[in-house]
């Protein structure tokens, strides 16, 4: 399947485009397509919405699952300090809002999994309000992803942070559809404004379809004065606005090209991955290990020795560590923290104690005048991992 | 419909903060009541403070070397009143103007108290910080409450900003008191200051009732069967805006739970959450897209 596919970006009205705080990237010969919205509340909005953005089509995400997204922001996060100032060079006033903050963003992608001559298979991961939306040949409806109505674009978005001391597993989760397309099918990507404005029917006078087909008919070119006038006209609100726009059709042309696919990880970066998992093995890490196996499909089965209950053991381990220090976290600065931490400890003890990805936070506990805790951090003193061996 | 503009650096919106400084702020707060204990002029004066250094914060953007640029989406006035007197609140060189933006209060606070805080790594190692608390207005109590006189000016203040910018959002009054007015029925004045306009609506007063008294705080009443049977809080219910319907699914999500379309900008008994929470609220256009399709 060929698709046409325009890019369209403009920002809000006291922004210019080097501050656009929006981003969107693709690659159209491996079927990869992403936007994503940085809040601009954060510092360093824009930049962390480009490193979510291109890290996608360069090394998409593949699925859902807790573990693969913290994997893959994972990347997203070296990626992203490697380029920015450290928190030590900031004014002293944005440091602590930089470190208790960081960067947030929303994020939309689509990944073509399957491209024939007839149809097109793809699936979306999004979290927050970045939209995919899309209308069938011949159709008014316009049905969209993650969020289904304006009134949903009320609430604050749900935003992925830019550091991994924000990230909570079982808070940040992001939503999945899959979708068939055929040719004369049309999708975008877009931002939150964009996509509100599209479900309500501008301010109230179109429909969703007729707004759905404005937007579709647009280039770049037009792009800016589109959406001064319906800022203007039918309520656009005055945020930046950017879209990806693809029309599947059977033909090449001249605006269309080969919509290709993308269904596994690229080869280095499953071995960069099988390696980093097998030291973490190693060094006994397993909250490193969950980390790294995310959903095990890089891994077709569990690599090297390793068993599905040791899998599974770290998975456990690793969301103990990090439900603990979410928990901590609030307590620490308080007259009781000992005390509370102490008993927060009781219960996290018994798969935390010897772990040595918690010495860190053993060390902590310890030094708060926690009783009883080891920080047990060298290698040797880490438990031997158990499991049934598949060699 | 109106409460449509964000604010914006080319549309700032206005804050005038309207700081009872009477004699009874000297008393402590109910002990149950977050915040409890302390006089409620210190509170106020903290609430204030961490406000506006988060608006401050909220607001400024940083490039990739490292330049903060402070973007000038409010102009603010922070007014205290007592005795018989409406003075600004703000000392210095702010204090001499009508207006501050939020540039200029970040470049001259009175003082920067410096606090450590630990922090926790994803790994679970502590990190201390050193956190910055700027400092803009100190606490005050003594004498009267001239409350009239205090809307009056903030009406006074309100009528020329709207009139330097006519399609801002309007202005936004937060009046922040303990006590009854001593100069008088604020009601007619109240009015006055809900008639000054700007394309995009009228101004908005909102009330926030501090209290010594261990009761719970009413939060943005829909009707005056939710306030204790006191014509004080009757008054002020009466002189508070209807929360805008283009903020209201943001209050909401702000205090999960459902703001019906009567409801009115007012706290009755507040305590140092729901204060700041009003803050937060009256600010919503810097930092939230509103609601166009409500």
């Amino acid at each position: 399947m060929f698709a046409e596919i325009s890019i369209l970006e403009y920002w809000k009205s006291e922004h210019e485009r080097e501050t656009n705080e929006d981003a969107c990237a693709l690659d159209a010969g491996r079927g990869l397509f992403a936007v994503a919205d940085g809040a601009g509340t954060t510092l360093f909005a824009r930049e962390w919405a480009l490193t979510l953005a291109e890290l996608f089509v360069t090394y998409p995400l593949l699925s859902a699952h807790p573990f693969e997204v913290e994997w893959w922001l994972d990347l997203a996060w070296t990626r992203y300090a490697s380029y920015l100032l450290p928190a030590e060079q900031l004014p002293p006033a944005l440091r602590y809002k930089w470190l208790r903050e960081g960067s947030q963003a929303t994020l939309a992608t689509l990944r073509v999994v399957e491209s024939g001559p007839e149809r097109v298979v793809a699936k979306a991961l999004a979290v927050g309000d970045s939209c995919l939306l899309w209308r069938r040949a011949g159709s008014e409806l316009v049905e969209s992803f993650p969020l289904r109505s304006p009134a949903e674009f009320t609430k604050p978005p749900l935003c992925l942070p830019s550091r991994a001391a924000l990230f909570r597993r079982s808070f940040h989760r992001l939503q999945e559809q899959e979708l068939t397309l055929e040719a004369d099918d049309c999708l975008m990507l877009a931002t939150d404004a964009l996509a509100r404005w599209v479900l309500a029917g501008g301010d109230g006078s179109l429909t969703p379809g007729q707004c759905f087909e404005l937007v579709a008919q647009q280039r770049l070119t037009s792009w800016q004065a589109f959406v001064e006038e319906e800022r203007a006209r039918r309520g656009l609100a005055d945020d930046d606005c950017t879209a990806l726009v693809l029309t599947c059709c059977r033909a090449a042309s001249a605006r269309a090209c080969l919509l290709g696919a993308t269904q596994s990880y690229q080869g280095d970066l499953v071995q960069q991955r099988q390696r980093e998992f097998e030291e973490a093995r190693r060094a006994g890490d397993r909250r490193r290990m969950a980390v790294l196996y995310g959903d095990g499909g890089a891994f077709q089965q569990p690599p090297g020795l390793t068993t599905n209950e040791e899998i599974a053991q770290a998975r456990r381990v690793a969301e103990a560590l990090d439900e603990l220090l979410w928990q901590l976290r609030p307590l620490l600065n308080r007259a009781d923290a000992a005390w509370q931490a102490a008993r927060l400890w009781e219960s996290y003890a018994p798969l935390l104690a010897a772990e040595p990805c918690a010495a860190s936070l053993r060390r902590t506990l310890s030094a708060l005048g926690v009783r009883g805790v080891e920080a047990g951090d060298e290698a040797g003193q880490a438990p031997p991992i158990r499991g049934e061996r598949t060699e | 419909m109106p409460y449509l503009q964000p604010w914006s650096s080319r549309q700032p919106g206005c804050l005038i903060l309207l700081i009872d400084q009477s004699g009874s702020m000297d008393e402590p707060f109910g002990l149950q009541q977050a915040g409890g204990g302390r006089r409620k002029c210190e509170m106020v004066a903290t609430v204030v403070n961490g406000f506006l250094n988060e608006l401050i914060t909220a607001n400024t953007v940083i490039d990739k070397e490292g330049i903060p640029e402070v973007r000038p989406r409010a102009e603010i006035a922070v007014l205290g009143y007592s005795g018989t007197t409406v003075t600004s609140a703000l000392k210095g060189g702010l204090g001499r103007k009508e207006f501050v933006t939020l540039g200029e209060l970040q470049d001259q606070p009175l003082a920067v108290e410096r606090r450590k805080k630990r922090e926790l790594d994803e790994t679970g190692a502590v990190y201390e910080l050193e956190i910055s608390f700027p400092i803009w207005v100190k606490p005050v109590s003594r004498e009267g409450t001239p409350m009239c006189a205090a809307l009056r000016y903030a009406a006074e203040l309100a009528q020329r900003w709207a009139a330097a910018h006519p399609n801002s959002y309007p202005p936004v009054v937060i009046n922040v008191t303990d006590g009854m007015a001593t100069d008088g029925d604020p009601t007619p004045i109240a009015q006055d200051l809900c008639r000054v306009a700007t394309a995009d609506g009228n101004a908005l007063l909102f009330s926030v009732h501090i209290t010594s008294l261990n009761y719970a705080p009413v939060e943005y009443p829909a009707t005056e069967s939710e306030l204790p049977n006191d014509p004080y809080a009757q008054l002020l219910f009466r002189i508070s805006s209807l929360v805008p319907e283009t903020s209201r699914a943001l209050l909401a999500a702000m205090l999960q739970r459902d703001i019906g379309p009567q409801a009115r900008g007012l706290i009755f008994n507040g305590d140092a959450v729901s204060v700041r929470l009003m803050f937060n609220f009256a600010s919503l256009p810097a930092t939230q897209l509103l609601d166009p399709n409500r």
